[in-house]
């Protein structure tokens, strides 16, 4: 076990930079030793036996470490230009899925305006998806609004975002996707994620399904990644960051619904969330029966089908209106 | 210039110090309290310091320091004693497998020679250091380091069978 360094790397090395006895110089040389694969492996194994089986710290994520030295230079006053380019961590998905729900008191449905240049796009009745200029996709959620400027849009992408969104960015690391919502900014270089807005809470939701994302307002920041959801609190002008997504809440734009063992009221919840219908029973018990389904771009009458005849119950469609009728469920 | 550089140094290096910080200290935030120190001072030199030639062993003689100061401090020593508990906490959220080998470990370092298992157990357990075993065992500090890596060299070989186990068990952490 030797290196180019003055040091030889054995166990006696190892042991002592375990116990935290080692020198400055002996630490580089064990961070040199441990850098070629093969010596990593022993490393953990060490490290493993010296941890009594243990795991230690959990993973150290630079870019948060970072994120927080950047905002201990700024408390000190100073605002640094970091040279961005080679620096962000490669998102290299071409579709950014931002699912951005921004929930406000409905007020009505906004037709779509065009003044030649400004564009207002609103969530269609289908929920198909508006293409932009660059590629980039955005269904607006029921309800929901994009503002943009044409020209502004080819030269930096910037949109303001009423409501929910789902938004496909395709990837271009020197025009940053940015997303305005009040005071608070989501910037994307290429991902998959829907923006939600809980107005009634005071809290913006971004869950990011492919990629990664950037929330950040004057003060603060927080780097949300795949398969996480990015919180802002309004009223605390802070991030909470949790590592799941609740895929049932995108299904308005993925067209796929994960069901695992929901209630029935949970699950009529979503559905009418994700095709913009009404579901009602006059049976209250139903409510509780539970159901596992998966279904990934079905119609809605596919997966009312496999509900009645799962639960054991009836539907019947009245215009936009579902009821749903039955006595008990198995 | 010295930004770009700068920046890519807390990039390249910031892992390993804190590796380092916390082989000290013994304590995550600690650990990272002492790395962004250090950048920080770095940071405040970086017009007086060739990063990209020195910018490395600057930054792991400031951990080396700000960590022997940190652990001179009283507190640092109770939460050191802490750190020990909560792997004992630990213990009791583990599935079956870990317990097996935290049993297998325990025995392995029970059946290390008296003076190795002595040796091993002052630093490990009771976390002192080198220069407190040598003078409580009489013995100079440089046999302290050897009967260290033959401990640790003993229990490598008798652990070689779950060694792979507790790899990918480190792994999936």
């Amino acid at each position: 076990m030797t290196t180019d360094s003055n040091f030889q790397i054995d166990t006696n090395l190892l042991g002592k930079y375990f116990a935290g006895e080692a020198t400055a110089e002996e630490a580089i040389a064990v961070e040199d030793w441990r850098a070629k694969p093969q010596n990593k492996k022993e490393f953990e194994q060490i490290k493993k036996i010296w941890l009594n089986g243990n795991s230690g710290y959990p993973e150290v994520l630079v870019t948060e470490e970072w994120l927080k030295f950047e905002k201990l230079l700024a408390t000190k006053g100073k605002i640094i230009r970091w040279p961005y380019k080679r620096f962000i961590i490669a998102a290299s998905m071409l579709a950014i899925v931002i699912s951005v729900v921004v929930l406000k008191k409905k007020s009505g449905d906004v037709p779509e305006k065009t003044d030649g240049n400004f564009i207002t796009k609103t969530a269609s009745p289908l929920l198909t998806p508006e293409i932009l200029s660059d590629g980039s996709q955005v269904i607006a959620g029921p309800g929901s609004s994009i503002n943009f400027s044409k020209d502004d849009y080819k030269k930096n992408r910037e949109v303001h975002l009423n409501g929910e969104a789902y938004f496909v960015v395709v990837a271009s690391p020197d025009k940053p996707f940015v997303i305005h919502m009040e005071d608070l900014k989501i910037k994307v270089i290429g991902t998959s994620f829907n923006v939600k807005d809980n107005s009634g809470q005071q809290l913006i939701e971004v869950e990011v399904l492919s990629g990664t994302v950037e929330m950040y307002t004057d003060a603060n920041r927080l780097v949300v990644k795949k398969g996480q959801t990015g919180t802002y609190s309004k009223q605390n002008a802070s991030f909470y960051l949790s590592d799941t997504i609740d895929m049932n809440s995108l299904s308005y734009a993925t067209k796929n619904f994960y069901f695992n063992d929901l209630t029935l009221e949970q699950i009529m919840s979503y559905l009418e969330k994700g095709f913009g219908v009404k579901i009602e029973t006059d049976n209250k018990q139903l409510m509780h029966c539970r159901l596992t389904a998966k279904f990934e771009n079905k119609p809605l009458p596919y997966i009312m089908d496999v509900i009645v005849a799962t639960l054991n119950i009836e539907y019947t469609i009245q215009g936009s209106k579902i009821l749903i009728k039955g006595t008990g469920c198995n | 210039m010295v930004e770009g550089i700068f920046r890519q140094c807390f990039h390249d290096h910031y892992e390993g110090l804190h590796r380092y910080a916390y082989t000290i200290v013994k304590d995550d935030q600690q650990a990272k309290d002492i790395v962004q120190t250090a950048f920080m001072k770095l940071w405040e030199n970086r017009n007086q310091v060739d990063i990209a030639r020195s910018g490395r062993s600057y930054l792991f003689t400031s951990v080396y320091h700000l960590g022997l100061n940190n652990m001179r401090d009283g507190k640092t020593r109770q939460r050191h004693n802490e750190n020990f508990d909560r792997n004992e906490v630990d213990f009791q959220y583990d599935p079956a497998e870990q317990k097996e080998m935290r049993t297998r470990i325990h025995e392995a370092i029970n059946s290390l020679p008296p003076r190795c298992k002595e040796v091993f157990c002052k630093s490990r357990l009771e976390g002192k250091k080198y220069a407190e075993i040598a003078t409580e065992m009489e013995i100079s500090a440089k046999t302290v380091e050897v009967q260290m890596g033959k401990a640790l060299r003993m229990l490598k070989e008798m652990l070689a069978d779950i060694i792979t186990a507790l790899i990918i068990a480190a792994y999936l952490v």
